[in-house]
């Protein structure tokens, strides 16, 4: 026979069974929406059908953004030798010229004359 | 005008069609949401699983099998694998500012010990072990049988019943402990 202690464990059980269960049955009446923006940020990265498009999305996909934004500098200063004409260069210009004269005159001296 | 069923759509977005994808997305995208916000408890984390889900989806719409399962299951286990694979990666970071805050016990008056109780459910949810968790939204939240559980988490059906049970004593003994 049970004991009134056994008796108040037990309907203490009961009852909180059955407050898990109201609580849990709550969850499914939550109110949720996603957000708005989400649908269409989804969209937005959809891959496409085309091949070179799918490349192009290879290559600016945020994992590269860091290795661009690295790179740049260095294409930066590339195209910079490229397009800009320093003072330099004409010093190694008219050094190149003088050895040149230089080489002329010398094929001008006959050997016999020394 | 007839309206598609999810089988019709899921066959137009095999083809590729974006239209018949944002049709769907409009029908299921809330349920997940909800889903994932209580898996990650993380608005962007919720917001990445989302998208990563349903690029998969648009990736892998032509091995959808309509005739196994339904779209809802199918849905919901690809994004429970990219959940379990980001927790894997430790990547997911519990949000501390959506953790439910519980109501003062001492404010007293029946909503608000009711708001409590239900925070102190919320609590207890988010820090049951990942399979515990997912059974109990799974079935609870979104409805899903044991069956549609048990292939959502590529698990038996007794293996659910067992998680389920696990997380129903952990919950029971957290209400127990704040009476």
């Amino acid at each position: 026979m049970n004991s009134p202690t056994d008796k108040q464990d037990h309907s203490s059980t009961e009852a909180l069974d059955a407050e898990l269960d109201q609580l849990l049955a709550g969850l499914a009446r939550e109110p949720h929406e996603a957000p708005a923006h989400l649908a269409s940020r989804v969209l937005a990265n959809l891959p496409t059908n085309n091949p070179f498009a799918d490349l192009l999305d290879w290559f600016t996909a945020s994992y590269w953004r860091s290795a661009w934004t690295a790179a740049l500098p260095l294409v930066f200063g590339f195209a910079l030798g490229m397009t800009v004409q320093f003072e330099g260069d004409s010093y190694i210009d008219d050094l190149d010229m003088q050895a040149l004269l230089y080489v002329e005159q010398i094929e001008e001296i006959e050997f016999d004359e020394i | 005008m007839e309206e598609r069923t999810d089988e019709s759509l899921m066959i137009a977005v095999s083809r590729g069609d974006e239209q018949a994808f944002a049709e769907l997305m409009q029908r299921h995208l809330n349920a997940l949401h909800h889903y994932a916000s209580r898996l990650t408890r993380s608005p962007s984390g919720a917001d990445d699983l989302i998208q990563e889900t349903w690029l998969a989806v648009w990736r892998r719409a032509g091995t959808f099998k309509p005739r196994k399962v339904r779209l809802s299951t199918w849905l919901h286990r690809i994004l429970h694998n990219r959940y379990v694979d980001s927790v894997r990666r430790n990547r997911l970071v519990l949000d501390e500012a959506v953790v439910a805050a519980a109501p003062d016990i001492h404010d007293l008056g029946e909503a608000a010990e009711a708001a409590q109780r239900k925070a102190l459910l919320d609590n207890a949810i988010a820090e049951l072990p990942v399979q515990q968790k997912a059974a109990i939204l799974l079935t609870h939240q979104q409805g899903l049988t044991n069956q549609e559980v048990a292939v959502v988490m590529g698990l038996s059906v007794r293996a659910v019943e067992s998680q389920l049970a696990r997380a129903r004593r952990t919950l029971k003994d957290r209400l127990r402990e704040s009476r």
